[in-house]
């Protein structure tokens, strides 16, 4: 058994609620547990995932990388890791006439060749997955994406927002003027992605909703609070690498610009990962952009093909003089 | 319709013809009063034994009764109260005020029978449990304090959705489909901590109605049911303290006459101290959190004249939870009523009140970065009702009265504070009257046929000032395109409803044991709480009918058999069918976001419903052994284009069996024990089969795409607790008893939900040691929101 964890929560609403509800519950010594469990529920029909974008990223990469496609099925939710496909001709092509078949390497990735297609702003990206005879497709538009003015170190005395003391850092960054852009935002420490369900960052303008933009301003708070290690708030110091960081550290975030579809798409995906306990919606699935182009078919695609630009900035956490 | 409104004006012809009978009849009227501290007692039974005929006692301890000129034997019994016999007579109109001293608990000594009345049997009223607070307190509670709705959960045909969820749901209606009364006044919230305890404060209620089925003209609002909580109106007789220390939080109430035996007050106040007991066992930042609540319930009432009386009654409470992050929310209730009697034979109560709930969430950040994020939301309403009931004769009797209602809803104002410049995030008030009168009447045909019949119309007016937004239509279940939107201005109508609400029961008695009682009732909700989480959370948002949400509806017929047991109607059996057929109700679109959203009416969804069950009910109301055994088998399913392929699917708190056995047992004097068992089958819940692997997640996908298909474990659960009484002395005032109790003795780890997600960070580590990569394994929890047995204490005294 597994005393129930204290997450920071992305979302405003998780973010209070399950946090205190837990810290109320563990206090008076009524402690709500999770367990483990076999369920039986017998596995569903099996469709084929698509996980893939392309990016702007040789803009702001000394040697450009190219980008990858993933394609699997789906399989049951405890069944170990998804198969692979490999036997799939993969294309992408823009609205400049580039066209770029994808190379197969490994574990059901397909690569760009990147003097074939790049990204940029303003294109529009097609995606055709060609497997087993069934021909799918999906499409994005690469939105423009804001700066990173400066990344600094914050160092805090006193623990705050449920996190202990010691090394963080502040994100200097503001959205682009005008509604309607939306982003995600990645932290790296040390090269490794915090890619925990929690660490899921969008932004909706300068805010979390489209529903009621924040235009034109640095980040609110709360986002840039979640480029900090999620903390265990029980027990800091048996959270790992979800402590603060430490001096010598070398974070780099990254903000990608999403497309509205795309960004509907982060926040069902968010939603759904970080839908838990006690006050979860109903399980639902989330979105897809991936088309049969036999609408007829019995064999349907899930996941998403989008296209972002991006940009960046690192810093080497120093020590407190 | 048409046919149910001729029916209701026939019988109201009869009503009038039958009036006119009488010839040289005689009123006898008055109130019915506990002799210890002279509270109104509601609901005693009146018999005049010549005539097997029989009044009950109104809300405000009121009765009346028409009878030929003669002398007469007046008969007055309730629970728990030694019973009160008297002759009269009647020659003139004339009133008795009587009052009934409490059953002495003293078991060795002989003891003043009292009668157990045969009311569940009588009446025509279907489908209704009346609980006094003693039994209440019977009842073995979570951490040794007794709660009303936590007690009302037991009975026949009321679930919940799991332990610590707000609310509760009766026969297969939604949480917000319950009419909570404090004192009439409704309460948007009933809960503190997240539905382990309800804001009644137990030492401030007097009595608890629940009425599920048959629900009469006099009320309306909701759907499912109606809980009517009574405040003490205070010690008329001397000054009297109530109060407990329990591990979770103390309560103490002092209730004295203003003027003796004219007019009295309660005060009664509830602080928890869980964050104060926690603090030293909390780490870092935590030690600055707070988490608590505290209500104070509040009443006084005055006597002016032999004819009015008037009653204030008022309830605040809050909870506090923060920890960096503040978050708060709670009620707050106003109400006055003035009860006037108009003549021997006419009654009237005019209550106005205000009720409010409201939450507030959010930070202000540090002081020095001028940042955050700050969140309100309220409900408020205001209202007058007056309601009358005249005793025509010994044959009829008539309510009728009206209601209007203001309500101001304010889904939020956000304010997001970055760099010192605010943003504000405000979503505009939502204004509306909603407006109902209605004329009942409870004929007694026979002495064994009872017809309760009525009609209530209400109507309902969303106006401005505000923005109606029309919504084009697009596939079912996915987020509808917003058309346009217009203004309207202040007051102006932006979209009316009105609802003929007709209310039907008949009751005929095979004998003086047993009878069969069968009713129709129609009931209207204009107001809606939009909530799409397994439990309430306090952050959901209260909506009125608009031009895009209409107004529920809802049809229950239900037939029952009622039946009792023993010499002194020792045990009362019921047994109760229904069939409840649900219009109108509000459901979602997969990843609804309902937070903050002008346009959440683009994401709602117009599903029908039905619930369908049987419920068994026997209980024992005396001797040492008392208590209930209640059983419930049911099914509750909603269906909508674009949830679950538009084929029915069974909602969140479907529970197929439901059993509760409540026991208490007076050993001695000095102990009682007492004991409760519940189980209830798996709730269902919606769960994927398979994954899809997405940028190192592993994300739920059901390929079915189908709402509700997966049940969770039974739950059940065992308690016990053991009272001791203070040894009884004469002439001591000071009293005091301890509670000794343990919840889910067993330890079960009741399913509340089932869910997949990721597990907590797996990394692979190199050969430096540093993790290289941080992987999400997908797993599946099942979610106890209790890990096992809970212990608990508390010292309860008076004075």
């Amino acid at each position: 058994m597994k005393y129930r964890n204290i997450k920071l929560r992305k979302t405003m609403k998780n973010f209070t609620f399950s946090t205190y509800a837990t810290i109320f519950l563990s206090v008076i010594a009524i402690i709500s547990c999770t367990d483990p469990v076999k369920i039986k529920l017998k596995e569903g029909r099996s469709e084929v995932a698509v996980d893939g974008s392309i990016t702007d990223q040789s803009k702001v990469r000394s040697t450009p990388l190219p980008d990858t496609v993933r394609l699997t099925r789906t399989n049951g939710y405890l069944s170990g890791p998804a198969p692979v496909i490999s036997n799939a001709l993969v294309i992408i092509n823009d609205n400049m006439g580039n066209r770029d078949t994808l190379q197969y390497t490994s574990n059901g990735k397909y690569v760009t060749h990147v003097n074939k297609i790049t990204g940029a702003v303003g294109r529009n990206y097609e995606l055709t997955v060609e497997v087993d005879g069934q021909k799918f497709h999906a499409a994005d538009l690469m939105p423009r994406v804001t700066n990173v003015d400066s990344l600094v170190t914050d160092y805090r005395t006193e623990p705050q927002y449920g996190r202990s003391s010691g090394y963080f850092i502040n994100l200097y960054a503001k959205d682009l003027v005008g509604e309607g852009d939306f982003y995600r935002l990645k932290v790296y420490k040390n090269g490794i992605l915090y890619n925990r369900p929690l660490d899921l960052n969008i932004a909706a303008d300068a805010g979390f909703s489209d529903n009621k933009p924040i235009d034109g301003l640095r980040f609110i708070w709360p986002i840039r609070e979640f480029l900090n290690p999620t903390t265990n708030v029980v027990d800091p110091a048996t959270s790992g690498d979800m402590a603060p960081y430490i001096p010598g550290d070398t974070v780099t975030v990254e903000i990608l610009s999403l497309s509205t579809a795309s960004y509907y798409f982060y926040t069902q995906l968010q939603r759904q990962l970080l839908n838990d306990g006690l006050f979860a919606s109903p399980a639902a699935n989330v979105v897809t952009n991936i088309t049969n182009s036999d609408p007829q078919s019995s064999v349907t695609a899930v996941g998403w093909f989008n296209a972002s630009a991006l940009s960046s900035k690192s810093l080497v956490i120093k020590k407190k003089d | 319709m048409q046919k149910i409104t001729f029916i209701f004006i026939s019988l109201l012809a009869f009503i009038l013809s039958t009036g006119t009978q009488a010839q040289e009849r005689y009123t006898l009227n008055g109130k019915i009063k506990d002799a210890a501290n002279g509270e109104d007692l509601i609901g005693a039974t009146l018999t005049i034994k010549e005539l097997n005929n029989g009044v009950v006692s109104n809300e405000y301890g009121f009765y009346s009764i028409t009878l030929p000129k003669g002398t007469y034997t007046v008969n007055v019994s309730y629970l728990g109260y030694a019973t009160f016999e008297q002759s009269v007579d009647l020659n003139a109109n004339q009133k008795l005020n009587i009052e009934l001293s409490n059953e002495s608990i003293t078991l060795n000594e002989a003891v003043v029978t009292s009668e157990a009345a045969n009311k569940n049997v009588s009446d025509a009223q279907v489908s209704v449990a009346q609980l006094d607070i003693k039994q209440i307190r019977k009842i073995p509670a979570l951490l040794g304090e007794v709660d009303v709705v936590r007690s009302i959960q037991l009975l026949p045909g009321v679930s919940s959705v799991g332990e610590g969820s707000s609310g509760f749901n009766v026969r297969g209606g939604s949480i917000d489909q319950n009419l909570v009364l404090l004192d009439e006044a409704p309460v948007y919230n009933s809960s503190h901590l997240f539905g382990f305890f309800s804001v009644f404060n137990p030492d401030a209620v007097k009595d608890v109605k629940l009425i599920k089925g048959g629900i009469p003209a006099q009320y309306g609002g909701r759907l499912s049911s109606i809980l009517d909580v009574r405040l003490k109106d205070g010690n008329n007789k001397k000054l009297a303290v109530n109060g407990g220390v329990g591990l979770i939080f103390s309560r103490l109430s002092i209730e004295a006459p203003i003027v003796k035996d004219k007019g009295s007050f309660i005060i009664a106040a509830r602080r928890s101290y869980a964050d104060v007991l926690a603090k030293p066992f909390l780490k870092g930042e935590l030690k600055k959190s707070s988490f608590y609540f505290y209500d104070l319930t509040a009443k006084a009432n005055y006597t002016l004249g032999k004819n009015d009386k008037i009653f204030l009654s008022g309830y605040f409470g809050r909870d506090v939870f923060g920890a960096g992050f503040g978050f708060d929310w709670g009620n707050g209730t106003a109400s006055f009523r003035w009860n006037h009697v108009y003549n021997d034979k006419l009654f009237s109560n005019i209550t106005a009140f205000y009720s409010k709930y409201d939450y507030k969430l959010g930070t202000k950040g540090t002081s020095t970065s001028g940042d955050g994020f700050v969140w309100r939301s309220s409900i408020t309403n205001y209202s007058v009702k007056p309601d009358f009931t005249y005793y025509l004769n010994p044959m009829n009797t008539i309510t009728f009265g009206a209601q209007a209602i203001l309500y101001d809803f304010y889904p939020g104002l956000a304010v997001a504070t970055s760099e010192n410049v605010d943003t504000e995030i405000s979503l505009p008030n939502k204004y509306a009257l909603e407006a109902a009168v209605y004329l009942g009447d409870e004929l007694k045909l026979t002495e064994d046929f009872t017809v309760q019949y009525g009609l209530r119309y209400s109507f309902f007016n969303y106006m401005g000032k505000g923005t109606a937004y029309t919504y084009g239509d697009a596939t079912p279940g996915i987020k509808k395109p917003l058309l346009s939107e217009q203004q309207y201005s202040q007051w102006d109508i932006i979209k009316q409803y009105s609802n003929p609400e007709p209310r039907l029961s008949v009751k005929y008695g095979l004998n003086s044991a047993s009878s069969i009682k069968a009713s129709y009732n129609r009931t209207a909700q204009y107001i809606h709480l939009l909530s799409n989480t397994a439990a309430s959370i306090p952050l959901d948002v209260w909506t009125p009918s608009t031009n895009n949400i209409k107004p529920q509806l809802a049809d229950q017929y239900v037939l029952g058999y009622f039946r009792n047991f023993g010499s002194n109607n020792t045990f009362e059996t019921s047994i109760e069918g229904y069939y409840k057929n649900l219009k109108n109700q509000v459901e979602y679109i997969d990843n609804a976001d309902l937070i903050l959203n002008p346009y959440l009416e683009g994401q709602l969804l117009n599903a029908k419903g039905r619930a369908y069950g049987l419920e068994l009910y026997l209980k024992k109301n005396k001797g040492k052994l008392t208590g209930w055994v209640s059983y419930t088998l049911s099914r509750t399913e909603r269906q909508t284009a674009g949830v679950n392929k538009g084929n029915w699917y069974p909602s969140r708190f479907d529970r197929t069996h439901n059993l509760n056995v409540v026991v208490s047992y007076d050993i001695s004097e000095r102990w009682s024990l007492a004991t409760n068992f519940a189980f209830g089958s798996g709730t269902p819940i919606s769960l994927a089969p398979n994954k899809i692997d997405y940028q190192g997640f592993s994300v739920s996908q059901n390929p079915d795409g189908s709402r509700n298909n997966y049940r969770i474990p039974a739950y059940y659960r065992f308690d016990l607790s053991a009272t001791c009484y203070k040894k009884k002395k004469q002439g001591m005032k000071y009293d005091w008893n301890l509670v000794f109790s343990l919840y889910n003795v067993t330890g079960r780890r009741n399913a509340f939900a089932i869910y997949n997600t990721a597990s907590d960070p797996d990394h692979t580590i190199t050969a430096a040691g540093k993790p290289v990569q941080i992987s999400n394994t997908p797993q599946t929890l099942k979610l106890s929101i209790f890990g096992s047995v809970i212990p608990g204490i508390t010292y309860n005294f008076k004075f």
